[in-house]
């Protein structure tokens, strides 16, 4: 979605512009805000960070400038501050945000490091999705999204035995899959 | 492997692998989507509120007196206690489900040929490394029932909610159980499926939303029984005599 697209839907009806772009990018709001947070925040802290973000965006939304472009860049910038600000609040031990992280001028052996593990990352991602439905979304849930049996039986409309027993046998057809891929344990500690 | 570990190398995601998730992953359910598209509307009215009334320096609004609601109170203790209750007669249920059939089919002698083993860590003695329980080999699972006569089971927690499986030889027939748990109240579906490259009966018994009964029968006599959610120890073994 661009500028003119949401101006032109607020000028019809905000809260049918409204709706539109959080349709669109409700998804990859949450998904920069629980890649930052995952670990360090509850569910409801993360819920309650994207739709931080959304409130930020609709309210902070200038009507009246005449940029146009894609929106998903100034969405991101939003998404990634309000998550840098949650992790500090939410990290008692004082580390820096994700964000500063992200600043911070890294040294070539890091680069190096970030490059294999953005080819880690993309492989894991490319070989869950070859698991097929409902496997990969199993897989995806209960390991990167924490959600349990149940929650995830009524996503695949599936028993929670059922889901359990389709996931052991996932994670481990995509231990095999990784692995002949040429990544092992030790590639991801 | 620790595999919540495996799927750590997403957190701080660079901005490509942000995208693929986006594509690949679905984060929200459609009833938190519109929780938080609520909310996020609802925050952002009451940003513009409070600034429009900043702006004009005259009011303050937005703020009320707080007045205890003791009825609410009340009602919200009452609707625990009934929550409480009822809980506590589903599981008293479920442990006396059908006891007709209980007294009739535990032998006197039920509690001396039954043996508790912790069969993942035999199968580790023996070489085996197994995830899950229902991932071990059904001949391993056959000659422990020989060694231990009768019942071999143990208890596992999975998602940090505690389950158990049991193992048994020809204890009752497919139709026996079937006609054994028909006489409850729960629903119950029947399948036919390949367990261990065995083919198998599976039927599935649902209590509640909490509670879940799998039985597996497969064509070499073993019978697996699984998914106790949320129930101790000693109520499994209730149930398991049943079996018996």
């Amino acid at each position: 979605m661009t500028d003119k697209d949401y101006r032109n839907e607020l000028e019809k009806s905000e809260y049918n512009a409204q709706k539109m772009l959080f349709d669109e990018y409700i998804n990859y709001v949450y998904a920069i805000v629980f890649s930052l947070l995952r670990g360090v925040a509850e569910r409801e802290d993360i819920d309650e960070c994207v739709s931080d973000t959304f409130s930020d965006i609709f309210s902070g939304y200038d009507k009246n400038s005449a940029f146009d472009g894609e929106m998903k860049g100034f969405i991101a910038i939003i998404a990634r501050r309000n998550a840098a600000n949650y992790y500090k609040r939410l990290s008692s031990k004082g580390i820096t945000s994700p964000l500063e992280e992200l600043n911070a001028a890294p040294d070539t052996t890091d680069l190096s490091r970030e490059f294999e593990k953005a080819e880690i990352r993309r492989l894991l991602i490319q070989k869950t999705l070859e698991l097929g439905e409902p496997d990969s979304t199993i897989v995806f849930q209960k390991y990167f999204c924490g959600r349990n049996s149940k929650e995830i039986a009524k996503i695949v409309s599936l028993k929670p035995s059922a889901v359990r027993m389709r996931c052991t046998r996932a994670v481990r057809r995509l231990k095999e899959m990784l692995s002949e891929a040429g990544i092992g344990e030790e590639d991801i500690q | 492997m620790n595999e919540k570990n495996f799927f750590d190398i997403l957190n701080h995601a660079d901005d490509n692998t942000i995208e693929e998730l986006a594509a690949a992953v679905e984060f929200t359910t459609p009833a938190q989507r519109e929780i938080i598209f609520n909310r996020s509307i609802n925050k952002a009215e009451s940003h513009k509120t409070s600034t429009e009334t900043y702006n004009g320096g005259i009011t303050v609004s937005g703020t009320e007196k707080y007045k205890p609601h003791i009825i609410s109170r009340i009602a919200g203790i009452a609707a625990a206690l009934i929550i409480i209750s009822g809980g506590a007669f589903a599981i008293y249920r479920v442990i006396n489900n059908s006891p007709e059939i209980i007294e009739s089919s535990v032998s006197s002698d039920k509690n001396t040929d039954y043996k508790h083993v912790d069969i993942i860590a035999a199968c580790q003695e023996q070489g085996m490394y197994v995830e899950a329980p229902e991932m071990i080999p059904a001949g391993f699972v056959a000659d422990m029932i020989d060694v231990k006569p009768f019942i071999v089971q143990f208890t596992y927690s999975y998602d940090e909610r505690f389950m158990s499986f049991a193992y048994f030889k020809n204890p009752v027939s497919p139709d026996e159980y079937k006609d054994l748990i028909s006489q409850g109240d729960s629903e119950i579906s029947e399948h036919d499926t390949i367990v261990n490259g065995h083919q198998a009966k599976w039927f599935e018994q649902t209590v509640n939303d909490n509670y879940e009964v799998s039985v597996i029968y497969e064509s070499n006599g073993i019978m697996t029984i699984f998914g106790f959610e949320n129930m101790e120890a000693e109520q499994i073994n209730s149930i398991i005599s049943t079996i018996k």
